[in-house]
């Protein structure tokens, strides 16, 4: 039986740290993004290379230790996070908190601290100063986002079923759930921020809105950004310009907003991009979505302040959208595409303004790089070449094994289509007994749902 | 020729609608994009005419699930200057609805013209058709009690819609709230006490709005309830600013 590496499914890079974390199934690992070397993971398997060696015969220490770094091989990650504190289930969405996200913050927690969600329903908080399990909780329905407020006292989790919640950052001692409801969505929730100034909490759907609430008060809605023809599934701010926000999903355009009066300032059409980039390759249509061959799915929005670029992926697309900041209009402008031969799962810039990619690397393309970093040269991107020690020792140690390369585009689900996807988890969610299997059972609808029928398309009225 | 009013029994459907599904609706991009010149001819010649004009008449009252439209039916020679819109998710109920107005229309050529109906799902798009602050009334009359326990998210009052009724109604504006369902009525109350942005209008002012007693009698399922002899429990909050909120 031939073992696949699993490709990372996000990639999540600190703002002000070189701290890189990239996610694949269940587990995560924790990169140094100056120097390419492991930090911590979740995965305490030796290098890929060696698909035979199991998780039995570990050679190193699995006790959240210190490593010794003198070792014969260098590939160890500092920090092996014991696998008693680790996801049991596919890692959805992650978030991290650095105070120097929001406007002149003074909050007492000085660490660096992450939230994972799994699928299980998981919410887990880490400290990535010491790679420690801070604390574990259960939450009642799946989480598809998660933000920090301004001091770090709260965590703010959006869940499946369109409701925001409020957390404290650590569960109290006697009641597990401590949460406040902020506010609800009739639609599934699939992205949310909080803003740099603490005001408002931003929360996107199936159904095109883009909420704009007060934040704590999220029951005071300020405005809503509308104008979205298809889901909305990612959502952006501006580091540079914060009352700014870019959002993208199942339309061919990004849009950019003036987010608290609600007001559309901009559409760039990505589509158009990478169709003339297409055609200017061999033709062939590799982006198309299944479900419609008209259709995209734009499925990460990044940004660095250094370049002030924009950084899009889009399904199936091989390739890299970079957009530049025109600051006397306040404008996005399309500026260039960075090719792969792969395609492109997440991405991230670091610190310095380089960009990190995942690769969807599938079964029969097994000896190419997990990961593709561009360094900023100047204004441009320069690709790593692989033997280069950043990228090389990520493939070195590797991710985890598979039989088979699971589909891990799930964006265009969101298109709507004639299954109910409210109705079908009902049992499931409802039921807080049946947690365990859920992941599988999930797999399964997921699957169900791709195979039916699309909606009849909505006619807009004009 | 005079139209004739369409009959109930033709357009008879399930109570019950799942407001989760992705139903087939058709719904402007944002409240800028709607067109209103079908719904009310005699305000809007057409819509580039409304674009221009800026004291161009709004929609201000929402019956959200207004069944047969017995209330909007009685209210428009009420309040005839001002817009009506009736919000109704089953297609056949829509139907009769459009084909009543469209009726009383043609019997009376000066009045009904500032009602109309849309089929759609109010607890999702709302937001697609009022902007902030636009609507003055909202009724909620006889909604479908969704009896059981896990179906009780699917009411149409609850803590994350009324954030959103709140953003379409204006400050000082009204929602009401009637049922025969005990159950349900103590449902709203409680949600509703509980939001900060409503605050319950006490039963001797109530009695003094004259929109009540058409709430009470106006609609089809009223007139059922009081054929059974059922109780009416009706409820009634305004609008008001967040505490310490430069809104408004």
């Amino acid at each position: 039986m031939m073992a696949y590496r699993l490709p990372f499914t996000k990639l999540l890079h600190h703002p002000t740290k070189n701290l890189l974390i990239l996610v694949f199934g269940s587990y995560f690992h924790a990169l140094d993004t100056s120097t390419g070397a492991l930090i911590s993971t979740t995965r305490s398997l030796v290098s890929s290379l060696n698909n035979d060696s199991t998780e039995n015969n570990d050679n190193t220490t699995v006790n959240n230790v210190e490593i010794d770094n003198s070792s014969s091989n260098s590939i160890h990650p500092k920090y092996i996070i014991p696998s008693t504190d680790a996801h049991l289930a596919t890692i959805r969405t992650l978030a991290f908190y650095d105070r120097g996200y929001f406007d002149n913050s003074s909050s007492s927690i000085s660490s660096t601290l992450l939230a994972t969600s799994d699928e299980n329903k998981i919410l887990k908080i880490w400290n990535c100063n010491e790679w420690k399990l801070r604390n574990t909780r259960p939450v009642p329905k799946r989480v598809v986002s998660i933000a920090f407020n301004k001091d770090g006292s709260q965590i703010v989790i959006a869940d499946k079923f369109g409701d925001v919640y409020s957390h404290p950052l650590d569960p109290p001692e006697d009641k597990q759930n401590a949460s406040t409801l902020l506010l609800g969505h009739v639609s599934m929730v699939t992205d949310m921020v909080i803003t740099p100034n603490n005001k408002y909490v931003i929360t996107c759907d199936r159904d095109e809105h883009i909420r704009v609430s007060k934040f704590p008060k999220g029951y005071n809605i300020e405005s809503y950004c509308l104008g979205h023809k298809q889901f909305v599934s990612k959502m952006h701010i501006l580091p540079w310009a914060n009352d700014l926000l870019i959002s993208a999903g199942g339309d061919d355009f990004i849009a950019l907003w003036d987010y608290v009066p609600g007001k559309l300032l901009q559409t760039l059409n990505v589509k158009e991009i990478i169709e003339t980039k297409d055609a200017h390759d061999d033709g062939e249509e590799t982006y198309i979505d299944s479900e419609d061959p008209n259709s995209i799915a734009i499925t990460s929005i990044t940004s660095s302040p250094i370049s002030k670029h924009i950084a899009l992926t889009v399904e199936k697309f091989p390739g890299i959208v970079i957009l530049d900041w025109n600051e006397t209009e306040r404008q996005l402008q399309y500026r260039k595409t960075l090719n792969l031969s792969i395609d492109p799962l997440d991405l991230a810039y670091d610190i310095n303004g380089n960009l990190w990619v995942s690769n969807y690397v599938k079964e029969e393309q097994s000896d190419e790089s997990l990961i593709t970093v561009f360094k900023k040269n100047d204004n441009e991107y320069e690709k790593v070449s692989e033997d280069h020690p950043i990228v090389k020792q990520i493939n070195e140690y590797g991710s985890t094994t598979v039989e088979k390369i699971p589909d891990l585009y799930i964006t265009s689900q969101l298109r709507k289509n004639l299954v109910d996807w409210r109705e079908q988890d009902d049992d499931d969610d409802d039921d807080v007994q049946s947690l365990e299997g859920e992941g599988n059972k999930n797999t399964s609808k997921q699957k169900k749902s791709q195979g039916s029928k699309r909606n009849k398309k909505r006619v807009k009225i004009e | 020729m005079s139209a004739k009013l369409p009959q109930k029994r033709y357009f008879r459907q399930r109570a019950h609608s799942n407001p989760f599904s992705d139903h087939y609706l058709e719904y402007p991009l944002s409240p800028a994009h709607m067109d209103w010149s079908t719904h009310y001819p005699k305000f809007f010649t057409s819509k580039s005419d409304n674009v221009q004009s800026s004291i161009q008449k709004k929609v201000e009252f929402a019956d959200l699930g207004c069944g047969y439209g017995g209330l909007l039916v009685a209210l428009s020679t009420l309040f005839p200057d001002v817009l009506m819109l009736g919000m109704e998710i089953r297609v056949k109920v829509e139907e009769y609805v459009r084909e009543r107005i469209n009726a009383l229309r043609s019997q009376y050529p000066e009045q009904y013209q500032n009602v109309s109906i849309i089929r759609m799902n109010a607890m999702k798009f709302l937001p697609n058709f009022f902007e902030k602050g636009q609507l003055s009334k909202m009724f909620f009359l006889f909604p479908d009690p969704h009896f059981k326990n896990r179906k009780h998210k699917a009411r149409i009052i609850t803590t994350q819609l009324l954030s959103e009724y709140a953003y379409v109604l204006r400050v000082g504006g009204i929602i009401y709230t009637i049922t025969d369902v005990k159950d349900l009525y103590e449902w709203m109350v409680k949600h509703l006490d509980d939001h900060p942005l409503f605050e319950r209008i006490p039963d001797d002012e109530l009695e003094r709005d004259p929109v009540i007693s058409h709430v009470r009698t106006a609609t089809e399922e009223g007139k059922k309830v009081e054929r059974n002899n059922g109780d009416k429990f009706i409820a009634c909050y305004k609008r008001i600013a967040d505490e310490d909120s430069s809104e408004d």
